[in-house]
């Protein structure tokens, strides 16, 4: 069975001003800084079910493309300590605005109302990669 | 955390292909590390809706799972007439109301860095539980999880951590799949196949066996 996939998600993040603490002369003043990310994706999945000894496996490889719309600049204004007068831009990295995610998992149902899942994934975005493992298990009542 | 002094040999050694020690090893002592924090929140963020929303699969026997999440499928048929008319079918099964789940993930990622950035190394982990009630066609619930991330730059080891309490509520909707014919069949052989949809032909009933009189027995009565 083949099934697409596709979805958004906005996220707005503030991040509050700072002060360094320290005797190294470099300590800095961070102002406050709002990000907006609004990423989506389209892709597909292909698994299919089988019964093994009463438990219902199914095995699933999927496929997404994701696509950030707004700026990928990270970036916030600080000031030494020791001159607060002068502004300087600390750039964090800007990544691409696409990536891939593909992996694969695996369901099992060993009884109709528990669900248990293994999955893992790769995020390929430029030369940036994220390895992600993750699980799950639901009951129902 | 805070800015360190360059590392030997005058620093940005470890940043990959790109990188301009000066400006890299610059852009950390004024704080560029904060940059990442912001990128490791986006991200996680991501991850934590995309886990939540589950990709809404049916919970219907038979049908295609969903990781964790909001999967769920309507437990009230869409065509009551067609119900009634086919009052020898079997009904739809009766699912039930509550779920409670719970998923944890694992995150390795490395961002590689720029001509400004020596890039940096996030390892993150979370869990989160959920619980939720189906009301018709809805499903709304609560969810609560907490997450570590923690974040090391390339080439001054300078690192740093973002420990995440989540709180939230979610509402789902998935409307009943209507009527679907069942595969074909050869004659005179019923279908087996469970679950590919909400409503089946009726098989014609069998009348049900009289029971036996036990000898000796009689209908009279007093």
């Amino acid at each position: 069975m083949l099934q697409p996939l596709a979805g958004a998600v906005y996220t707005h993040l503030h991040t509050g001003g700072f002060i360094e603490s320290g005797g190294t002369g470099f300590e800095v003043a961070g102002n406050a800084a709002d990000v907006d990310s609004l990423r989506g994706y389209v892709g597909l999945r292909a698994l299919s079910t089988v019964t093994v000894h009463g438990t219902a496996l199914t095995p699933e490889l999927r496929a997404r493309v994701l696509q950030d719309f707004l700026s990928m600049r990270r970036d916030l204004t600080v000031s030494y300590l020791g001159d607060p007068t002068t502004a300087l831009l600390a750039s964090g990295i800007v990544q691409r605005h696409t990536a891939a995610r593909y992996g694969g998992g695996l369901e099992a149902r060993p009884m109709a109302n528990w669900r248990l899942a293994v999955g893992y994934d790769v995020e390929v975005r430029g030369r940036s990669v994220a390895h992600l493992l993750n699980g799950a298990v639901r009951v129902a009542w | 955390m805070q800015g360190v002094p360059p590392p030997p040999g005058g620093g940005g050694g470890g940043g990959g292909s790109g990188v301009d020690p000066t400006l890299s090893t610059n852009n950390s002592y004024i704080g560029g590390f904060y940059g990442a924090f912001q990128n490791a929140i986006i991200d996680d963020s991501f991850n934590f809706i995309d886990a939540l929303l589950g990709h809404s699969h049916s919970d219907t026997p038979g049908a295609p799972p969903a990781p964790a999440g909001l999967g769920y499928a309507a437990d009230k048929s869409r065509t009551p007439m067609i119900d009634k008319a086919l009052a020898a079918g079997q009904p739809a099964p009766r699912f039930q109301d509550w779920a409670a789940w719970a998923a944890s993930s694992y995150e390795d990622a490395l961002y590689t860095g720029n001509r400004r950035n020596p890039g940096e190394r996030m390892h993150a982990s979370s869990g989160i539980f959920g619980i939720d009630r189906k009301f018709d066609d809805w499903a709304f619930g609560f969810v609560a999880g907490i997450g570590r991330n923690t974040l090391t730059q390339n080439n001054t080891d300078d690192g740093g951590r973002i420990d995440a309490t989540r709180l939230g509520g979610y509402a789902s909707y998935r409307p009943a799949t209507g009527y679907s014919p069942p595969p074909r069949q050869p004659a005179g052989r019923r279908s087996r196949r469970a679950g590919s949809a909400r409503l089946r032909h009726p098989s014609t009933p069998t009348p049900p066996a009289p029971p036996s009189r036990p000898r000796g027995s009689s209908n009279s009565g007093a």
